[in-house]
């Protein structure tokens, strides 16, 4: 009996060791656990597969990463049905700063403010110290990350260039590199009329159908070039302020466009190409030309690594980047875009406040020197080594993404393109590439910048006005019609009436009067 | 006396329901699938119709604006170009699709061998099972200016023109490109309704000495009658929506907009890429549709009721 007791008491002490035991690691259990991020970004899900430089990050931070993935073609559309349905990510990407949407969705409870104090983020508060952050902010307050592209405006011209077929232009019978629209013109018809390879060489096509705006538009204005809301504003002859976009030198660029794709420049089909498939056809020998974005490099890995095995020559020599051209005035000129802050990072409205200290630490994390390094070229010593405080790459050839995905996704989430702003970066392609981007620049940095008034189009912003300007609908439509240039315009330009484009120049420039 | 007919009528429909159970409950999830993604929405869609959507405010809390949406339908010219390209692609439809899809079921009638009958059959139905995203991009390589079709024009010295971007036609491609994915799948419910006919009147006919096409004319065709009837009010009632989004969106680009572009695409566009603003006036723009559609196939029933054929109820 009393065995029986002395059991009893023994077996109770030990239930109530282990319960008050398990109880005491519940809590420090819980402190372990990662706070789950989801994050929707471009190819998130080929990115976030958990490799060695997304692990070291997570572990650091105590934070697992959860993709959404959106594609070049539907971010868009995702986003904004992810919006409307209260299914957004907790932090998603994507140009919306310079819409409509932006100051609706902050009005509207869909995007969390970024906390004034940020104290406790030394990088990110250093980054949001600069121009970009201040031109994002609704009143004051800040409601999304730029994505710094570029550290100045000349630097845009990178975001539309033209890579062109030089050793065809050659074997065509041209001598030399095209420095004017007209000989730019007669080179590619020379091309398409000689097809030297055989291959049915076509016009020029574009990674992007709708980068062609940026690239031609700025024959008639280089401001001009920026839809959605952000439109820039200009003066005109009476002192009132227009948006540069319903300007006469506007539906210039649209009749040099239309000259262009009339004579066989630009490839026909140019409204319905893809991505995919313009990159395919350049690099197949059946387009003269391609318009691509983001600098000469920005094709290495989808076009140039593969050049030699198809053609058995070198990228470099068979193809050319166009200088910068010319505009109807003779004075060179590039598309002078908001694109130096392409994009931006948006926090969900929803998340907790311990979500939110997480997610500010992971930009925090890559903003900083450790962070920026391992998240765009992995831990040091294997595919890179610091020499004189500078990234040198073992092999330039081989992409870093090739060996850790998540550094193609980690690497841009906050900014991308830090080589064009921080010199201990490298750009994750050959120097050569580098190169070619550096003389374009060199080009843009002589170039003068029209007068332009971006308060006028932060007002736009902050009066809520819900008026757009569909720029790349409406370059193409005009571009490819069949119909007049000035007629279509004036089409168009009805249709402006009618959502109100009067009434929104009137209240802008009484807003500016105030 | 009213009341005591009133319980006899349900105890009647009540004792149908419990011998037909089997029956009734095979027929239940379909009845909750139209329950659930057809009627429930329309409560969502009227009110949303009437509001200015707040992402903060949700369907049933946004600012209510009364018939603004509609009003401002009125004015937006692009919705206006819209309607026209959708009642114009649907007409187009209906005015050469179902004639074709009667033509092929007539045909295919007349083949006397079963096994050719079954092939030909079994190619034309085909292209139905293709979705309309890998078919846009076979025919955008077939007929796009540098496809096969354009090439092969080009070596014979005609011009060459891309109908998927030439204004002038699109449209006809869009119906011919129809016509070839559905018109096997279109003619099976006419097949079906012509092996319905009494084979006696066929016989009869063949000893009076009555032709193929005098067969064609006096007995399969009255002998359809009805069923074309039928589809043709469902083919009205179908046309401010024509069941032609996922051909219209991947086939259409910006310089087709002006005589491509239906409501479905619009809405589609004005949502989720160039605007996003307003998810009241698309809402608006689906009502306009769904009203139109009602009104179609009440008068389009009432017609083929009067002209005294069967109609949809």
């Amino acid at each position: 009996m009393k065995r029986g007791n002395v059991l009893k008491k023994t077996l109770a002490a030990a239930l109530g060791l282990t319960m008050s035991l398990s109880l005491q690691t519940v809590p420090a259990m819980a402190e372990e656990a990662p706070v789950e991020i989801t994050i929707a970004t471009w190819n998130a899900d080929a990115g976030f597969q958990g490799d060695a430089v997304q692990t070291a990050i997570e572990e650091k931070l105590g934070i697992k990463i959860v993709p959404m993935n959106v594609t070049w073609d539907d971010y868009m559309q995702k986003i904004q049905l992810w919006a409307s349905s209260g299914s957004l990510p907790d932090v998603f990407v994507g140009p919306f700063r310079t819409t409509a949407t932006y100051p609706q969705w902050a009005d509207q409870g869909v995007i969390s403010a970024i906390p004034g104090d940020l104290s406790a983020y030394p990088n990110l508060e250093e980054y949001l110290s600069g121009g970009a952050a201040e031109e994002a902010k609704l009143n004051g307050t800040l409601y999304c990350i730029p994505r710094q592209t570029y550290p100045d405006q000349y630097w845009t011209c990178l975001d539309r260039i033209i890579c062109y077929r030089w050793d065809l232009a050659q074997k065509a019978g041209i001598e030399k590199e095209p420095e004017t629209w007209d000989e730019f013109s007669e080179m590619i018809q020379a091309i398409i009329a000689a097809d030297p390879d055989g291959t049915g060489i076509g016009g020029m096509t574009a990674s992007d159908k709708n980068l062609m705006s940026g690239m031609l538009m700025p024959y008639g204005s280089s401001i001009a070039v920026d839809g959605g809301s952000s439109f820039k504003w200009v003066k005109d002859e009476n002192g009132q302020y227009v948006p540069a976009y319903f300007t006469e030198d506007a539906l210039e660029g649209f009749r040099f466009a239309r000259n262009l794709y009339d004579s066989g420049v630009i490839e026909k089909d140019i409204a319905l190409t893809t991505n995919q498939s313009a990159e395919e056809k350049f690099l197949q020998g059946s387009s003269a030309a391609i318009v691509i974005s983001g600098g000469f490099g920005n094709k290495y890995e989808k076009v140039a690594r593969y050049w030699e095995e198809v053609h058995g020559s070198s990228y470099l020599d068979d193809v050319k980047a166009l200088n910068l051209m010319p505009d109807k005035d003779g004075n060179k000129t590039y598309v002078m875009s908001n694109s130096y802050a392409w994009s931006e990072s948006y926090i969900n409205a929803g998340v907790s406040e311990e979500k939110m200290d997480k997610i500010l630490k992971l930009y925090d994390y890559l903003l900083s020197d450790e962070g920026a390094f391992l998240s765009t070229y992995g831990p040091e010593g294997e595919l890179y080594d610091m020499e004189d405080g500078k990234v040198v790459l073992h092999d330039a050839d081989k992409m870093i993404k090739d060996v850790y995905p998540s550094c193609d996704v980690l690497s841009t989430l906050v900014r991308w393109n830090p080589s064009t702003y921080d010199n201990r970066f490298v750009a994750v392609w050959p120097k050569e590439y580098t190169e070619v981007d550096n003389l374009l620049v060199a080009q843009a940095a002589e170039v003068e910048i029209p007068e332009f008034y971006p308060e006028c189009t932060q007002k736009l912003l902050e009066l809520g006005i819900e008026f757009t300007v569909n720029l790349d609908e409406d370059f193409l439509s005009i571009m490819t019609g069949e119909e007049p240039v000035e007629e279509m315009w004036e089409e168009i330009y009805k249709q402006y009436e009618a959502e109100g484009l009067s009434d929104m120049i009137t209240q802008i420039n009484g807003a500016m009067a105030e | 006396m009213k009341k005591r007919t009133k319980k006899v009528d349900c105890v009647r429909l009540w004792k149908r329901i419990k011998n037909d159970r089997m029956l009734y409950l095979l027929l239940a999830p379909v009845l909750a699938w139209y329950l659930v993604f057809c009627y429930l929405p329309v409560a969502g869609g009227i009110s949303l119709s009437l509001r200015n959507f707040r992402y903060d405010m949700g369907i049933w809390e946004s600012p209510f604006v009364g018939l603004e949406h509609f009003r401002k339908m009125l004015s937006d010219r692009e919705f206006m170009q819209a309607a026209k390209n959708t009642i114009i692609i649907s007409l187009g439809r209906i005015g050469f699709q179902m004639p074709c899809a009667i033509l092929t079921a007539l045909f295919l009638n007349e083949i006397r061998s079963a096994k050719l009958k079954r092939t030909f059959q079994t190619v034309i139905t085909f292209p139905h099972f293709i979705s309309w995203v890998v078919l846009a991009g076979i025919l955008s390589n077939l007929f796009g200016s540098s496809g096969i079709i354009n090439q092969i024009l080009d070596v014979l010295g005609i011009a060459n023109v891309s109908p998927i971007t030439s204004a002038s036609s699109f449209r006809p491609f869009i119906w011919i490109s129809n016509i070839w994915k559905e018109v096997g799948w279109d003619s099976i419910i006419y097949l079906a309704a012509i092996t319905s006919i009494d084979p006696g009147l066929y016989e009869a006919a063949e000893v009076d000495g009555a032709g193929r096409l005098k067969r064609i004319w006096h007995i399969t065709l009255p002998g359809i009658k009805s069923t074309i009837a039928i589809m043709l009010i469902l083919a009205v009632g179908q046309i401010m929506t024509n069941g032609s989004f996922d051909q219209i969106f991947n086939l259409y680009s910006a310089p087709v907009y002006k005589v491509g572009d239906t409501l479905d695409t619009y809405i589609f566009r004005e949502s989720f890429i160039t605007g996003g603003l307003n998810y009241g006036y698309s809402t608006a723009i689906g009502m306009f549709k769904s009203i139109i559609g009602v009104i179609m196939i009440t008068v389009s029933n009432k017609v083929v009721t009067a002209l005294g054929e069967n109609g949809l109820y």
